[in-house]
């Protein structure tokens, strides 16, 4: 201890306590010095999480508003292109001269512009139902699917198949149209794109979770691929599936059968999550 | 001035040391030091930690005072006192890492007093430790002084600062605190 000492008028005091004090003191500077960057570096990196999400948000809600462009400007051009000229059709066969015409004249002329408003009253009808599919607000989401896959199968050009396991408490009718529109969404994109020679869907219950599976036999999607679609400006109809799987708080899985024949998509959702 | 009065009636009706006053001091300056931490701490954890060092502490101290050598330096108390401020200052640096609710962290006063506190007793904690040996002679008695007023002086000149931020440009404190809902304004004060 003796040579730890420094003397002073012939006391001593501790070296040790000089360079303790100092060390103590260098150490406070250093962890209020870390703290301070180490604390801003934390914000940094929290600014930029919101930032990237609220891009992400912007990206949806920019595909989510071309999207309802592009479904106006589908029902404008149906509008324009068929219903408008029908009726001018109609309109041109019961002008004013109809009334000089001859009796058979003035009924074929009746007749046809009959026949014409009838057709435009069909159309106008599938115009309504491709907006909101008038089985699945009556009848639920098993009928509008099972209608979706015979229509499917009618074309005989792919092998559609659905079967619904557990259905016998609908889910609500917000619940079920986000889901429609999700699956409807999938099956043209298998249909535009895959190739696939059949496509399968599964409904089922486990405990408190509703879930959907589709399985097809052609290209599909990896999960990898569904998250980068996200994130770039492409890939509208994927940004439209993600943002309405995020407000019914489901997941959806996209991956490949080991086996290596086959994609799989899942959608599962709780039962009991309001939207 | 509570430790003053009660200081003064030790020493004129008791005719008492100074040194009842030093560890009464020490009491309740670790009390108003560690209301003041603990109040700025949000986690339950280190609440109670804080809580239960703190009963430890009093114990300890209160025993020490209103035992046989209560007219004798405490180094003890003083020496826990030095080392559970350090370590409450500690938790509140740590808990402002993991959940922090402020980007100019160095903006608010209470970064400043906490930097004083661990700053001031972090300097003085081997000091306080030897206290006992050191104040028996008048050559270290000095030394001790010196070290004891530089730290203290440093102390204040951090306090000083805090009543300066507190004093300071208000806007640019409340803007300070982290409010997601109005990041563009934060992203604004950034560039």
């Amino acid at each position: 201890m003796t040579l730890l000492q420094i003397t002073s008028n012939g006391h001593s005091i501790p070296y040790f306590l000089y360079f303790g004090t100092l060390g103590m003191f260098v150490l406070a500077i250093a962890l209020v010095v870390f703290i301070v960057f180490y604390q801003r570096r934390i914000i940094q990196y929290q600014l930029k999480m919101q930032l990237m999400e609220e891009e992400q948000q912007k990206l949806l809600l920019a595909a989510s508003i071309q999207s309802q462009e592009e479904e106006r400007q589908r029902i404008a051009a149906d509008l324009h292109d068929d219903a408008g000229p029908l009726l001018a059709t109609a309109r041109l066969y019961l002008n004013e001269n109809l009334v000089h015409q001859e009796m058979n004249t003035q009924l074929q002329a009746i007749f046809s512009a009959k026949q014409i408003i009838d057709e435009a009253i069909q159309l106008i009808r599938n115009i309504s139902h491709s907006l909101m599919p008038s089985t699945l607000k009556n009848f639920g989401l098993e009928s509008a699917i099972n209608d979706v896959f015979q229509k499917i199968n009618g074309s005989g050009s792919i092998n559609a198949s659905c079967r619904f396991h557990d259905y016998r408490r609908r889910l609500s009718t917000e619940k079920e149209l986000l889901l429609f529109r999700i699956i409807q969404e999938l099956i043209n994109n298998t249909l535009k794109h895959s190739h696939a020679s059949f496509i399968h869907l599964i409904q089922g219950r486990n405990n408190d979770q509703f879930f959907i599976r589709i399985h097809h036999d052609g290209y599909g999607i990896t999960q990898d691929t569904y998250e980068k679609y996200k994130i770039i400006p492409e890939g509208l109809g994927l940004k439209n599936i993600h943002s309405r799987v995020k407000i019914l708080k489901a997941n959806i899985t996209f991956e490949k059968d080991p086996s290596q024949t086959y994609f799989k998509i899942s959608i599962e959702l709780p039962l009991e999550a309001p939207l | 001035m509570v430790t003053e009065i009660i200081n003064s009636y030790y020493n004129q009706v008791k005719h008492q040391d100074w040194y009842f006053n030093f560890n009464l001091f020490t009491i309740v300056e670790y009390c108003l030091l560690t209301y003041f931490i603990y109040r700025l701490i949000r986690s339950k954890v280190l609440r109670t930690i804080i809580l239960v060092m703190s009963v430890v502490y009093l114990v300890i101290s209160i025993y020490d005072i209103i035992g046989p050598d209560f007219n004798s330096y405490d180094a003890l108390s003083s020496s826990l006192e030095t080392l559970f401020l350090i370590l409450f200052s500690v938790f509140y640096l740590f808990e402002q890492i993991s959940k922090p609710d402020h980007i100019f962290f160095y903006a608010i006063p209470e970064f400043w007093v906490i930097v004083a506190i661990l700053i001031y007793f972090s300097g003085t904690f081997f000091l306080v430790n030897y206290a006992q040996s050191l104040l028996k002679n008048e050559s270290t008695k000095v030394q001790y002084s010196l070290i004891n007023t530089t730290f203290d002086l440093l102390k204040s000149l951090l306090l000083s600062v805090a009543m300066v931020v507190k004093g300071g440009d208000k806007k640019n404190n409340q803007f300070s605190r982290i409010d997601f809902g109005n990041l563009d304004e934060h992203l604004n004060l950034n560039r």
